[in-house]
Protein backbone atom coordinates (compact mmCIF):
# COMPACT_ATOMS: atom_id res chain seq x y z
CA UNK A 1 0.00 0.00 0.00
CA UNK A 2 2.80 2.40 0.93
CA UNK A 3 4.53 2.17 -2.44
CA UNK A 4 1.29 2.60 -4.37
CA UNK A 5 -0.05 5.68 -2.64
CA UNK A 6 3.12 7.67 -2.11
CA UNK A 7 5.79 8.09 -4.77
CA UNK A 8 8.94 9.67 -3.40
CA UNK A 9 11.16 11.88 -5.53
CA UNK A 10 14.03 11.66 -3.11
CA UNK A 11 15.11 10.21 0.19
CA UNK A 12 12.16 10.83 2.48
CA UNK A 13 10.74 9.05 5.51
CA UNK A 14 7.45 9.58 7.32
CA UNK A 15 8.62 7.82 10.47
CA UNK A 16 8.13 9.84 13.66
CA UNK A 17 7.14 12.88 11.65
CA UNK A 18 4.26 15.28 12.18
CA UNK A 19 2.19 15.35 9.01
CA UNK A 20 0.28 18.54 8.28
CA UNK A 21 -2.44 17.87 5.71
CA UNK A 22 -4.55 20.48 3.93
CA UNK A 23 -7.82 19.09 2.59
CA UNK A 24 -10.47 20.56 0.28
CA UNK A 25 -13.11 22.38 2.29
CA UNK A 26 -15.20 25.55 2.41
CA UNK A 27 -13.18 28.23 0.68
CA UNK A 28 -10.25 25.81 0.27
CA UNK A 29 -8.82 27.19 3.50
CA UNK A 30 -6.71 24.08 4.14
CA UNK A 31 -5.11 24.39 0.71
CA UNK A 32 -4.54 28.11 1.13
CA UNK A 33 -2.83 27.52 4.50
CA UNK A 34 -0.52 24.89 3.02
CA UNK A 35 0.24 27.06 -0.01
CA UNK A 36 1.19 29.87 2.32
CA UNK A 37 3.46 27.64 4.41
CA UNK A 38 5.13 26.11 1.35
CA UNK A 39 5.74 29.48 -0.23
CA UNK A 40 6.88 31.33 2.89
CA UNK A 41 9.30 28.64 4.06
CA UNK A 42 10.58 27.61 0.59
CA UNK A 43 9.49 24.04 1.12
CA UNK A 44 10.82 21.39 -1.29
CA UNK A 45 8.65 18.81 -2.94
CA UNK A 46 9.69 15.32 -1.88
CA UNK A 47 6.93 13.18 -3.36
CA UNK A 48 3.52 12.78 -4.93
CA UNK A 49 0.37 11.16 -3.57
CA UNK A 50 -1.14 8.96 -6.27
CA UNK A 51 -4.68 8.10 -5.21
CA UNK A 52 -7.63 6.92 -7.26
CA UNK A 53 -9.90 9.06 -5.07
CA UNK A 54 -8.37 12.47 -5.77
CA UNK A 55 -9.42 14.12 -9.02
CA UNK A 56 -6.48 14.91 -11.28
CA UNK A 57 -5.21 18.43 -11.85
CA UNK A 58 -1.87 19.76 -13.12
CA UNK A 59 -0.39 23.20 -13.42
CA UNK A 60 2.97 24.92 -13.65
CA UNK A 61 4.93 26.92 -11.14
CA UNK A 62 2.49 27.68 -8.33
CA UNK A 63 5.40 28.82 -6.13
CA UNK A 64 7.58 30.51 -8.71
CA UNK A 65 9.65 33.31 -7.21
CA UNK A 66 11.51 35.54 -9.68
CA UNK A 67 13.76 36.76 -6.86
CA UNK A 68 15.24 33.32 -6.36
CA UNK A 69 15.48 32.60 -10.12
CA UNK A 70 13.55 29.35 -9.74
CA UNK A 71 13.35 27.46 -13.01
CA UNK A 72 10.03 27.85 -14.81
CA UNK A 73 7.96 25.01 -16.17
CA UNK A 74 7.84 22.82 -13.05
CA UNK A 75 4.59 20.87 -13.13
CA UNK A 76 2.64 20.16 -9.96
CA UNK A 77 -0.11 17.61 -9.45
CA UNK A 78 -3.20 17.33 -7.31
CA UNK A 79 -1.58 15.96 -4.14
CA UNK A 80 2.02 16.48 -3.14
CA UNK A 81 4.35 16.14 -0.15
CA UNK A 82 6.75 18.87 0.90
CA UNK A 83 9.42 19.26 3.53
CA UNK A 84 10.87 22.37 5.17
CA UNK A 85 14.59 22.23 5.86
CA UNK A 86 14.29 24.27 9.05
CA UNK A 87 11.56 21.94 10.40
CA UNK A 88 12.88 18.43 9.70
CA UNK A 89 10.28 16.68 11.87
CA UNK A 90 7.37 17.93 9.81
CA UNK A 91 6.00 16.96 6.40
CA UNK A 92 3.40 19.02 4.55
CA UNK A 93 0.81 17.36 2.31
CA UNK A 94 -1.36 19.53 0.11
CA UNK A 95 -4.44 18.24 -1.72
CA UNK A 96 -5.52 20.59 -4.49
CA UNK A 97 -8.52 18.77 -5.95
CA UNK A 98 -11.83 17.36 -4.73
CA UNK A 99 -11.84 13.93 -3.14
CA UNK A 100 -14.36 11.62 -4.78
CA UNK A 101 -14.92 9.38 -1.75
CA UNK A 102 -14.13 10.62 1.75
CA UNK A 103 -14.48 7.16 3.26
CA UNK A 104 -12.34 5.27 0.77
CA UNK A 105 -9.66 7.95 0.67
CA UNK A 106 -9.49 8.23 4.45
CA UNK A 107 -9.16 4.46 4.82
CA UNK A 108 -6.41 4.28 2.21
CA UNK A 109 -4.56 7.30 3.58
CA UNK A 110 -4.81 6.33 7.25
CA UNK A 111 -3.48 2.88 6.45
CA UNK A 112 -0.56 4.44 4.61
CA UNK A 113 0.21 6.77 7.52
CA UNK A 114 0.03 3.93 10.01
CA UNK A 115 2.39 1.77 7.94
CA UNK A 116 4.72 4.76 7.66
CA UNK A 117 4.76 5.09 11.47
CA UNK A 118 4.08 8.79 11.67
CA UNK A 119 4.03 10.58 14.99
CA UNK A 120 0.84 12.58 14.53
CA UNK A 121 -1.48 14.03 11.91
CA UNK A 122 -2.72 17.62 11.81
CA UNK A 123 -5.55 18.23 9.36
CA UNK A 124 -6.22 21.81 8.28
CA UNK A 125 -9.71 22.45 7.04
CA UNK A 126 -12.69 24.74 7.38
CA UNK A 127 -16.38 24.58 8.12
CA UNK A 128 -19.28 26.75 7.21
CA UNK A 129 -19.69 29.54 9.73
CA UNK A 130 -23.47 29.06 9.72
CA UNK A 131 -22.87 26.11 12.03
CA UNK A 132 -21.34 28.25 14.76
CA UNK A 133 -22.66 27.73 18.22
CA UNK A 134 -24.30 30.76 19.75
CA UNK A 135 -21.47 31.31 22.18
CA UNK A 136 -19.18 31.83 19.16
CA UNK A 137 -21.27 34.63 17.73
CA UNK A 138 -19.82 37.09 20.19
CA UNK A 139 -16.75 39.16 19.60
CA UNK A 140 -14.51 39.11 16.54
CA UNK A 141 -15.77 36.85 13.78
CA UNK A 142 -12.86 36.87 11.40
CA UNK A 143 -10.72 34.08 12.75
CA UNK A 144 -12.62 31.55 14.76
CA UNK A 145 -10.81 28.23 14.79
CA UNK A 146 -12.19 25.12 16.36
CA UNK A 147 -10.37 21.96 17.25
CA UNK A 148 -11.59 18.44 17.15
CA UNK A 149 -9.03 16.11 18.62
CA UNK A 150 -9.16 12.37 18.41
CA UNK A 151 -6.40 11.28 20.72
CA UNK A 152 -5.44 13.96 23.17
CA UNK A 153 -1.73 13.60 23.55
CA UNK A 154 1.00 16.11 23.37
CA UNK A 155 -1.15 19.18 23.01
CA UNK A 156 -2.59 19.62 26.47
CA UNK A 157 -0.30 22.49 27.32
CA UNK A 158 0.30 23.73 23.82
CA UNK A 159 -0.29 27.42 23.15
CA UNK A 160 -2.48 26.40 20.22
CA UNK A 161 -5.29 25.77 22.70
CA UNK A 162 -5.40 29.44 23.59
CA UNK A 163 -6.53 30.29 20.08
CA UNK A 164 -9.32 27.82 19.69
CA UNK A 165 -12.73 27.04 20.97
CA UNK A 166 -12.99 23.39 21.89
CA UNK A 167 -15.81 21.42 20.45
CA UNK A 168 -15.03 18.60 22.83
CA UNK A 169 -15.83 20.62 25.90
CA UNK A 170 -19.29 20.46 27.27
CA UNK A 171 -20.76 23.91 27.26
CA UNK A 172 -24.26 24.95 27.83
CA UNK A 173 -25.41 27.22 25.11
CA UNK A 174 -28.65 28.86 24.18
CA UNK A 175 -30.80 27.15 21.61
CA UNK A 176 -32.17 30.30 20.02
CA UNK A 177 -30.60 29.51 16.61
CA UNK A 178 -33.03 26.64 16.33
CA UNK A 179 -35.87 29.11 16.24
CA UNK A 180 -34.78 30.45 12.85
CA UNK A 181 -37.06 29.16 10.15
CA UNK A 182 -34.68 28.52 7.33
CA UNK A 183 -31.12 27.34 7.18
CA UNK A 184 -29.59 29.40 4.36
CA UNK A 185 -27.22 26.61 3.26
CA UNK A 186 -29.42 23.55 3.17
CA UNK A 187 -32.81 25.19 2.88
CA UNK A 188 -34.11 22.93 5.58
CA UNK A 189 -36.85 24.22 7.77
CA UNK A 190 -36.04 24.08 11.44
CA UNK A 191 -38.40 24.29 14.29
CA UNK A 192 -38.01 23.16 17.85
CA UNK A 193 -40.55 20.38 17.36
CA UNK A 194 -38.69 18.88 14.35
CA UNK A 195 -35.20 18.82 15.82
CA UNK A 196 -34.31 15.65 17.70
CA UNK A 197 -33.45 16.35 21.31
CA UNK A 198 -29.66 16.14 21.02
CA UNK A 199 -27.34 18.38 23.00
CA UNK A 200 -26.61 21.42 20.88
CA UNK A 201 -22.86 20.85 21.03
CA UNK A 202 -23.36 17.40 19.50
CA UNK A 203 -25.46 18.79 16.65
CA UNK A 204 -22.94 21.49 15.88
CA UNK A 205 -20.10 19.00 16.00
CA UNK A 206 -21.89 16.73 13.53
CA UNK A 207 -22.35 19.61 11.14
CA UNK A 208 -18.88 21.06 11.42
CA UNK A 209 -16.87 17.86 11.48
CA UNK A 210 -17.85 16.09 8.29
CA UNK A 211 -16.52 14.72 5.05
CA UNK A 212 -12.85 13.92 4.73
CA UNK A 213 -11.91 15.49 8.07
CA UNK A 214 -14.39 13.35 9.95
CA UNK A 215 -13.37 10.15 8.15
CA UNK A 216 -9.69 10.82 8.78
CA UNK A 217 -10.28 11.31 12.50
CA UNK A 218 -12.32 8.11 12.70
CA UNK A 219 -9.73 6.14 10.75
CA UNK A 220 -6.97 7.48 12.97
CA UNK A 221 -8.45 5.80 16.03
CA UNK A 222 -5.94 3.40 17.60
CA UNK A 223 -3.46 4.16 14.83
CA UNK A 224 -1.91 7.57 15.49
CA UNK A 225 -2.68 10.91 17.11
CA UNK A 226 -4.80 13.18 14.99
CA UNK A 227 -6.12 16.69 15.32
CA UNK A 228 -8.49 18.55 13.02
CA UNK A 229 -8.34 22.33 12.93
CA UNK A 230 -11.32 24.07 11.36
CA UNK A 231 -11.66 27.71 10.48
CA UNK A 232 -15.27 28.81 10.51
CA UNK A 233 -15.89 30.91 7.44
CA UNK A 234 -18.02 31.47 4.38
CA UNK A 235 -16.80 31.08 0.84
CA UNK A 236 -15.34 34.28 -0.59
CA UNK A 237 -11.90 35.80 -0.15
CA UNK A 238 -10.54 33.19 2.22
CA UNK A 239 -6.89 34.12 2.00
CA UNK A 240 -6.94 35.75 5.47
CA UNK A 241 -8.34 32.51 6.89
CA UNK A 242 -5.63 30.47 5.22
CA UNK A 243 -2.94 32.82 6.43
CA UNK A 244 -4.31 32.74 9.97
CA UNK A 245 -4.33 28.95 10.01
CA UNK A 246 -0.81 28.81 8.59
CA UNK A 247 0.42 31.23 11.22
CA UNK A 248 -1.23 29.20 13.96
CA UNK A 249 0.36 25.99 12.74
CA UNK A 250 3.81 27.46 12.32
CA UNK A 251 3.83 28.84 15.84
CA UNK A 252 2.78 25.63 17.56
CA UNK A 253 3.79 22.77 15.32
CA UNK A 254 6.41 23.71 12.75
CA UNK A 255 8.54 25.50 15.27
CA UNK A 256 7.30 23.88 18.47
CA UNK A 257 9.33 25.11 21.42
CA UNK A 258 10.91 27.85 19.35
CA UNK A 259 8.13 30.40 19.44
CA UNK A 260 10.34 33.13 20.80
CA UNK A 261 12.91 32.59 18.10
CA UNK A 262 10.21 32.69 15.45
CA UNK A 263 8.82 35.95 16.69
CA UNK A 264 12.24 37.51 16.74
CA UNK A 265 13.31 36.16 13.40
CA UNK A 266 12.87 38.02 10.19
CA UNK A 267 10.40 35.61 8.58
CA UNK A 268 8.86 37.13 5.48
CA UNK A 269 5.35 35.78 5.07
CA UNK A 270 4.99 35.41 1.33
CA UNK A 271 1.90 34.33 -0.61
CA UNK A 272 2.57 32.08 -3.61
CA UNK A 273 2.66 33.67 -7.04
CA UNK A 274 -0.30 31.50 -8.08
CA UNK A 275 -2.57 33.63 -5.85
CA UNK A 276 -2.10 36.51 -8.27
CA UNK A 277 -5.26 35.80 -10.26
CA UNK A 278 -7.23 34.08 -7.52
CA UNK A 279 -10.37 35.93 -8.59
CA UNK A 280 -9.72 35.99 -12.31
CA UNK A 281 -7.37 37.80 -14.60
CA UNK A 282 -7.48 41.45 -15.64
CA UNK A 283 -10.48 42.47 -17.76
CA UNK A 284 -10.13 42.26 -21.52
CA UNK A 285 -9.36 45.70 -22.93
CA UNK A 286 -11.36 44.82 -26.04
CA UNK A 287 -14.47 45.32 -23.93
CA UNK A 288 -13.89 49.06 -23.86
CA UNK B 1 -39.58 11.12 -28.22
CA UNK B 2 -38.91 9.71 -24.79
CA UNK B 3 -38.33 12.45 -22.23
CA UNK B 4 -36.82 11.33 -18.99
CA UNK B 5 -36.39 13.70 -16.11
CA UNK B 6 -33.29 13.09 -14.04
CA UNK B 7 -32.30 14.95 -10.90
CA UNK B 8 -29.37 17.15 -11.73
CA UNK B 9 -26.21 16.19 -9.91
CA UNK B 10 -23.56 18.85 -9.48
CA UNK B 11 -20.28 17.72 -11.01
CA UNK B 12 -17.42 17.03 -8.64
CA UNK B 13 -15.60 20.30 -9.33
CA UNK B 14 -18.70 22.49 -9.29
CA UNK B 15 -20.52 20.95 -6.38
CA UNK B 16 -22.11 23.70 -4.34
CA UNK B 17 -20.74 24.37 -0.94
CA UNK B 18 -22.48 22.38 1.75
CA UNK B 19 -23.93 19.79 -0.61
CA UNK B 20 -22.21 16.55 0.26
CA UNK B 21 -23.05 13.08 -0.77
CA UNK B 22 -23.40 10.39 1.83
CA UNK B 23 -20.41 8.06 2.03
CA UNK B 24 -22.43 5.23 0.53
CA UNK B 25 -23.56 7.40 -2.40
CA UNK B 26 -19.96 8.40 -3.08
CA UNK B 27 -18.87 4.76 -3.12
CA UNK B 28 -21.77 3.81 -5.40
CA UNK B 29 -20.78 6.52 -7.88
CA UNK B 30 -17.23 5.24 -7.94
CA UNK B 31 -18.34 1.63 -8.36
CA UNK B 32 -20.51 2.65 -11.33
CA UNK B 33 -17.37 3.67 -13.20
CA UNK B 34 -16.16 0.50 -14.82
CA UNK B 35 -12.72 0.40 -16.42
CA UNK B 36 -12.81 0.73 -20.22
CA UNK B 37 -12.42 -2.26 -22.45
CA UNK B 38 -9.24 -2.52 -24.49
CA UNK B 39 -9.23 -4.66 -27.63
CA UNK B 40 -6.20 -5.20 -29.84
CA UNK B 41 -6.60 -5.90 -33.53
CA UNK B 42 -5.80 -9.45 -34.46
CA UNK B 43 -2.13 -10.29 -34.49
CA UNK B 44 -1.00 -7.00 -33.02
CA UNK B 45 -0.04 -7.43 -29.39
CA UNK B 46 2.70 -9.59 -27.99
CA UNK B 47 1.68 -11.10 -24.66
CA UNK B 48 -1.19 -8.63 -24.29
CA UNK B 49 0.96 -5.49 -24.41
CA UNK B 50 2.23 -3.27 -27.23
CA UNK B 51 5.57 -1.55 -26.83
CA UNK B 52 6.39 1.71 -28.54
CA UNK B 53 8.76 4.63 -28.27
CA UNK B 54 6.27 7.45 -28.63
CA UNK B 55 2.52 7.66 -28.08
CA UNK B 56 0.67 10.81 -29.14
CA UNK B 57 -2.91 11.10 -27.84
CA UNK B 58 -5.33 13.67 -29.18
CA UNK B 59 -8.06 14.27 -26.62
CA UNK B 60 -11.68 15.03 -27.34
CA UNK B 61 -12.09 18.31 -29.19
CA UNK B 62 -9.03 20.05 -30.62
CA UNK B 63 -6.58 17.24 -29.91
CA UNK B 64 -8.60 14.47 -31.52
CA UNK B 65 -9.51 16.74 -34.46
CA UNK B 66 -5.85 17.47 -35.12
CA UNK B 67 -4.91 13.79 -34.99
CA UNK B 68 -7.73 12.96 -37.39
CA UNK B 69 -6.91 15.75 -39.86
CA UNK B 70 -3.13 15.88 -39.78
CA UNK B 71 -2.30 12.23 -39.24
CA UNK B 72 -5.07 9.70 -39.87
CA UNK B 73 -6.47 11.46 -42.96
CA UNK B 74 -3.04 12.45 -44.28
CA UNK B 75 -0.63 9.56 -43.91
CA UNK B 76 -0.78 5.82 -43.92
CA UNK B 77 -1.78 4.41 -40.55
CA UNK B 78 -2.62 0.98 -39.25
CA UNK B 79 -5.32 0.49 -36.64
CA UNK B 80 -3.98 -1.53 -33.75
CA UNK B 81 -6.44 -1.20 -30.85
CA UNK B 82 -9.67 0.32 -29.59
CA UNK B 83 -10.50 1.48 -26.07
CA UNK B 84 -14.17 1.81 -25.24
CA UNK B 85 -15.55 3.47 -22.13
CA UNK B 86 -19.15 2.89 -21.15
CA UNK B 87 -20.86 5.77 -19.46
CA UNK B 88 -23.54 5.56 -16.82
CA UNK B 89 -27.00 6.33 -18.14
CA UNK B 90 -28.08 7.78 -14.80
CA UNK B 91 -25.76 10.77 -14.77
CA UNK B 92 -26.62 14.06 -16.38
CA UNK B 93 -23.41 16.03 -16.08
CA UNK B 94 -21.80 17.99 -18.88
CA UNK B 95 -19.48 15.27 -20.12
CA UNK B 96 -22.26 12.70 -20.36
CA UNK B 97 -24.46 15.10 -22.33
CA UNK B 98 -21.58 15.66 -24.74
CA UNK B 99 -21.05 11.93 -25.20
CA UNK B 100 -24.70 11.14 -25.83
CA UNK B 101 -25.15 13.83 -28.44
CA UNK B 102 -21.85 13.15 -30.18
CA UNK B 103 -22.40 9.39 -30.25
CA UNK B 104 -25.70 9.86 -32.02
CA UNK B 105 -24.06 11.49 -35.01
CA UNK B 106 -20.70 9.78 -34.96
CA UNK B 107 -20.13 6.92 -37.35
CA UNK B 108 -17.03 5.87 -35.49
CA UNK B 109 -18.12 3.98 -32.43
CA UNK B 110 -14.51 3.39 -31.29
CA UNK B 111 -14.12 5.87 -28.48
CA UNK B 112 -10.33 5.86 -28.47
CA UNK B 113 -8.74 4.33 -31.53
CA UNK B 114 -5.02 3.75 -31.57
CA UNK B 115 -3.05 3.66 -34.80
CA UNK B 116 0.55 2.86 -35.66
CA UNK B 117 2.38 5.00 -38.20
CA UNK B 118 4.73 3.71 -40.86
CA UNK B 119 7.28 3.55 -38.09
CA UNK B 120 5.59 1.00 -35.81
CA UNK B 121 7.31 2.43 -32.74
CA UNK B 122 5.23 5.62 -33.07
CA UNK B 123 1.55 5.44 -32.16
CA UNK B 124 -1.21 8.02 -32.36
CA UNK B 125 -4.52 7.81 -30.54
CA UNK B 126 -7.75 9.62 -31.34
CA UNK B 127 -9.72 9.87 -28.09
CA UNK B 128 -12.99 11.24 -29.37
CA UNK B 129 -15.03 10.54 -26.25
CA UNK B 130 -15.01 12.96 -23.33
CA UNK B 131 -14.01 10.98 -20.28
CA UNK B 132 -15.65 12.07 -17.02
CA UNK B 133 -13.53 13.05 -14.04
CA UNK B 134 -14.43 9.90 -12.15
CA UNK B 135 -13.43 7.71 -15.08
CA UNK B 136 -10.01 9.22 -15.74
CA UNK B 137 -8.06 7.12 -13.24
CA UNK B 138 -9.32 3.79 -14.60
CA UNK B 139 -8.93 4.98 -18.19
CA UNK B 140 -5.32 5.93 -17.63
CA UNK B 141 -4.55 2.70 -15.81
CA UNK B 142 -6.04 0.65 -18.68
CA UNK B 143 -4.01 2.50 -21.30
CA UNK B 144 -0.76 2.05 -19.42
CA UNK B 145 -1.50 -1.59 -18.77
CA UNK B 146 -1.87 -2.30 -22.48
CA UNK B 147 0.51 0.14 -24.16
CA UNK B 148 4.08 0.54 -22.96
CA UNK B 149 5.57 3.84 -24.16
CA UNK B 150 8.85 5.61 -23.51
CA UNK B 151 7.47 9.06 -24.23
CA UNK B 152 3.99 10.57 -24.31
CA UNK B 153 2.55 13.63 -26.05
CA UNK B 154 -0.96 14.71 -25.09
CA UNK B 155 -2.88 17.14 -27.26
CA UNK B 156 -5.64 19.18 -25.66
CA UNK B 157 -6.99 22.71 -25.65
CA UNK B 158 -7.68 25.49 -23.19
CA UNK B 159 -10.65 27.79 -23.60
CA UNK B 160 -9.94 31.47 -24.12
CA UNK B 161 -12.34 32.43 -21.35
CA UNK B 162 -10.52 30.19 -18.87
CA UNK B 163 -7.00 31.25 -19.81
CA UNK B 164 -5.75 33.70 -17.19
CA UNK B 165 -2.87 35.91 -18.27
CA UNK B 166 -2.04 39.57 -18.23
CA UNK B 167 -2.30 39.95 -22.01
CA UNK B 168 -5.05 39.33 -24.54
CA UNK B 169 -4.53 35.97 -26.13
CA UNK B 170 -5.90 34.68 -29.42
CA UNK B 171 -5.31 31.49 -31.39
CA UNK B 172 -2.93 30.21 -32.62
CA UNK B 173 -1.27 29.99 -29.21
CA UNK B 174 0.42 26.92 -27.76
CA UNK B 175 1.43 26.25 -24.19
CA UNK B 176 2.89 23.19 -22.49
CA UNK B 177 3.12 21.30 -19.23
CA UNK B 178 5.85 18.68 -18.97
CA UNK B 179 6.87 16.04 -16.47
CA UNK B 180 10.14 16.42 -14.61
CA UNK B 181 11.76 13.72 -16.77
CA UNK B 182 10.96 15.58 -20.00
CA UNK B 183 13.59 18.03 -21.13
CA UNK B 184 12.21 21.48 -21.74
CA UNK B 185 12.81 22.90 -25.18
CA UNK B 186 12.99 26.59 -26.02
CA UNK B 187 10.23 26.22 -28.58
CA UNK B 188 7.70 25.26 -25.90
CA UNK B 189 6.37 27.94 -23.60
CA UNK B 190 5.20 26.60 -20.22
CA UNK B 191 1.58 27.22 -19.28
CA UNK B 192 1.54 30.24 -17.00
CA UNK B 193 0.42 30.01 -13.38
CA UNK B 194 -2.32 29.95 -12.09
CA UNK B 195 -3.84 28.18 -15.08
CA UNK B 196 -4.50 24.52 -14.40
CA UNK B 197 -5.64 21.56 -16.43
CA UNK B 198 -8.02 18.90 -15.18
CA UNK B 199 -9.64 15.77 -16.55
CA UNK B 200 -8.03 13.11 -18.69
CA UNK B 201 -5.07 15.28 -19.74
CA UNK B 202 -4.20 15.88 -16.10
CA UNK B 203 -4.65 12.23 -15.24
CA UNK B 204 -2.30 11.08 -18.02
CA UNK B 205 0.37 13.64 -17.19
CA UNK B 206 0.17 12.95 -13.44
CA UNK B 207 0.56 9.22 -14.04
CA UNK B 208 3.62 9.85 -16.21
CA UNK B 209 5.11 11.97 -13.44
CA UNK B 210 4.48 9.14 -10.97
CA UNK B 211 6.06 6.58 -13.33
CA UNK B 212 8.93 8.92 -14.30
CA UNK B 213 8.00 8.85 -18.00
CA UNK B 214 8.89 11.89 -20.12
CA UNK B 215 5.59 13.44 -21.17
CA UNK B 216 4.40 16.70 -22.67
CA UNK B 217 0.91 18.12 -22.57
CA UNK B 218 0.34 20.59 -25.39
CA UNK B 219 -2.52 23.04 -24.96
CA UNK B 220 -3.78 25.07 -27.86
CA UNK B 221 -5.90 28.12 -27.17
CA UNK B 222 -9.47 27.59 -28.33
CA UNK B 223 -12.13 30.22 -28.83
CA UNK B 224 -15.22 29.63 -26.75
CA UNK B 225 -17.86 29.70 -29.44
CA UNK B 226 -16.30 27.41 -32.03
CA UNK B 227 -13.29 25.25 -32.73
CA UNK B 228 -11.35 26.78 -35.60
CA UNK B 229 -8.46 25.85 -37.82
CA UNK B 230 -6.04 28.22 -36.08
CA UNK B 231 -6.37 26.20 -32.88
CA UNK B 232 -5.40 23.03 -34.70
CA UNK B 233 -2.64 24.68 -36.72
CA UNK B 234 -0.87 25.61 -33.50
CA UNK B 235 0.04 21.94 -32.98
CA UNK B 236 1.71 21.48 -36.37
CA UNK B 237 5.17 22.88 -35.74
CA UNK B 238 5.70 20.77 -32.61
CA UNK B 239 3.77 17.57 -33.19
CA UNK B 240 4.48 16.73 -36.84
CA UNK B 241 8.28 16.67 -36.45
CA UNK B 242 7.92 14.52 -33.31
CA UNK B 243 5.82 12.05 -35.32
CA UNK B 244 8.35 12.20 -38.17
CA UNK B 245 5.64 13.36 -40.56
CA UNK B 246 6.78 15.67 -43.35
CA UNK B 247 4.51 18.60 -43.95
CA UNK B 248 3.45 18.26 -47.59
CA UNK B 249 1.38 21.41 -47.73
CA UNK B 250 -1.63 22.95 -45.97
CA UNK B 251 -3.56 20.40 -43.94
CA UNK B 252 -7.29 20.17 -44.54
CA UNK B 253 -9.04 20.80 -41.23
CA UNK B 254 -12.36 21.90 -42.75
CA UNK B 255 -13.75 18.40 -43.21
CA UNK B 256 -13.26 17.40 -39.60
CA UNK B 257 -14.35 20.78 -38.23
CA UNK B 258 -17.51 20.72 -40.34
CA UNK B 259 -18.42 17.33 -38.89
CA UNK B 260 -17.86 18.71 -35.39
CA UNK B 261 -20.03 21.78 -35.93
CA UNK B 262 -23.26 19.89 -35.56
CA UNK B 263 -22.03 18.05 -32.50
CA UNK B 264 -20.52 20.85 -30.44
CA UNK B 265 -22.40 20.92 -27.17
CA UNK B 266 -19.89 22.32 -24.71
CA UNK B 267 -22.20 25.13 -23.77
CA UNK B 268 -25.47 23.44 -24.58
CA UNK B 269 -27.60 22.70 -21.56
CA UNK B 270 -30.44 20.31 -22.27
Amino acid sequence: MTSQLFVASGDVSFENKTVILGIPSVGNVGQLALDFLISSFNANRVGIIDSAYILPVVGNDPYYDPNTNTKKGIAHTSAEVFEIKSAPDVLLIIIRAPITSSKLFATEFATFLKESKINRLVVLSSANSSWRMDNMIRGGQSNIVVRCQHVGTGWTNSPILEHVVHLDQEEKAELDYLQRNVNPMTHETHSIQNIPSLPQEETSKQKMVRGVGKELLENAKDKFDAILLLVLCNEGDNTPHGVHLAHLVSLDILFEGQVDKLQQSNIQWRPPSSWMYLFGGPPATSLY
Amino acid sequence: MDIRLHPLEPSDWNRAEGIELEAEEEINRINECKPPSFVFEEGVSKEGKYECDLLCIGLCGAGASFVRSAVINSVQVKKIAVMHQEFSSNRLDEEEIHNRVSNKTSTDKGDCTIYALEDPTILVAEASQKITSLQTFNWTQTLIKNISFKRLIILDSILQSQYQVDFEAYPPLLRSITTSKQQLTKSLIPLEAPNVVEGLAASLLSKCEVLSIPATLLLSLEENHILEGDTLRAFESVVLPSLKIRNKGPIDYKTVLAALKGRRVNSLFL
